[in-house]
């Protein structure tokens, strides 16, 4: 779930953040839509890349690593979180529940033609990280410009 | 405004402002719980160490804070290809009622899940009354 974002002050600047990032969501996640993930309540992810690699971080605060599952299908990284059942006993009563559990399935696709050769994936402090080592073809090629 | 109110007014969310940093933050998630002998206040800190991790009790008032690490240098390059959440601190403060022994509040930390433990004060503890024979 989203945590709100609180600026003391001015309003506006959080306006504009939240806008801005309504506004960068990519369009070419088609396995999502651009408001599945605003709406559904799903865990916050980002992705980004440098030159040598992809790089996808995903809060998961409370979920052990035995409860997530990666897949990586042909160019799409597939993760899967399985909740173990809550052991929830009779005598507890919520008074507040904003916190989500349920079971998820997030695809991501990733922008090359060929899957990665080499990936890692660790957990830390509720966040988990994913390295995905890019093929050669998909690493950016630097162009010299040279002069006449 | 209180977002959450109890049978003793055990929990309660207090003004933000009051206390809150001057830095932008986030307010965690919470869930709070009420069981026979405690209520529990478990709050989502994702990418907080537990050594940043803050909680103060003062004057009747619950202060949780999380002090997250800003991104080393070698991602300042990066070239984001979707983005939901950026690193920032985490604040949240609760009202704390009488019903609640103050002295023996705990607190602990893991998988980005901070759980605060509120000890019912003695008088709401249930009690077994023996029948005493004549």
């Amino acid at each position: 779930m989203y945590s709100e974002l609180v600026y003391p002050y001015p309003f506006s600047r959080e306006l504009f953040r939240r806008l801005n990032q309504f506004l960068s969501m990519p369009l070419q996640n088609e396995t999502e839509g651009l408001f599945g993930s605003l709406c559904s309540g799903e865990l916050a992810t980002n992705v980004w890349e440098d030159e040598d690699a992809f790089y996808v971080e995903m809060e998961v605060p409370g979920i052990k690593p035995e409860e997530i599952d990666l897949s990586i299908i042909g160019t799409e990284l597939q993760i899967k979180i399985t909740r173990s059942p809550e052991n929830e006993s009779k005598e507890v009563r919520y008074l507040r529940r904003e916190r989500i559990f349920s079971n998820t399935v997030r695809t991501i696709t990733l922008p090359m033609n060929s899957a990665p050769k080499k990936w890692n994936a660790t957990i830390d402090a509720g966040v988990l990280y994913v390295q995905l080592r890019k093929p050669e073809e998909a690493k950016i090629q630097k162009i010299t410009v040279s002069p006449k | 405004m209180s977002l959450v109110e109890t049978k003793n007014n055990a929990v309660t969310q207090t003004n933000q402002e009051s206390s809150a940093p001057e830095k932008p933050f986030r307010i965690p998630p919470v869930d709070i719980s009420e069981y026979e002998n405690e209520y529990l206040i478990e709050a989502e800190m994702p990418g907080t160490k537990e050594e940043n991790i803050d909680v103060q009790f003062h004057q009747g008032e619950l202060r949780i804070r999380g002090l997250v690490d800003a991104p080393d240098e070698k991602t300042k390059n990066r070239l984001d290809r979707y983005r939901q959440f950026e690193p920032c601190d985490y604040y949240r403060a609760f009202r704390i009622g009488e019903s609640v022994n103050a002295t023996e509040i705990s607190a602990h930390y893991a998988d980005g899940v901070l759980t605060v433990h509120l000890p019912k004060a003695e008088m709401l503890k249930p009690r077994k009354i023996e029948i005493a024979r004549k």
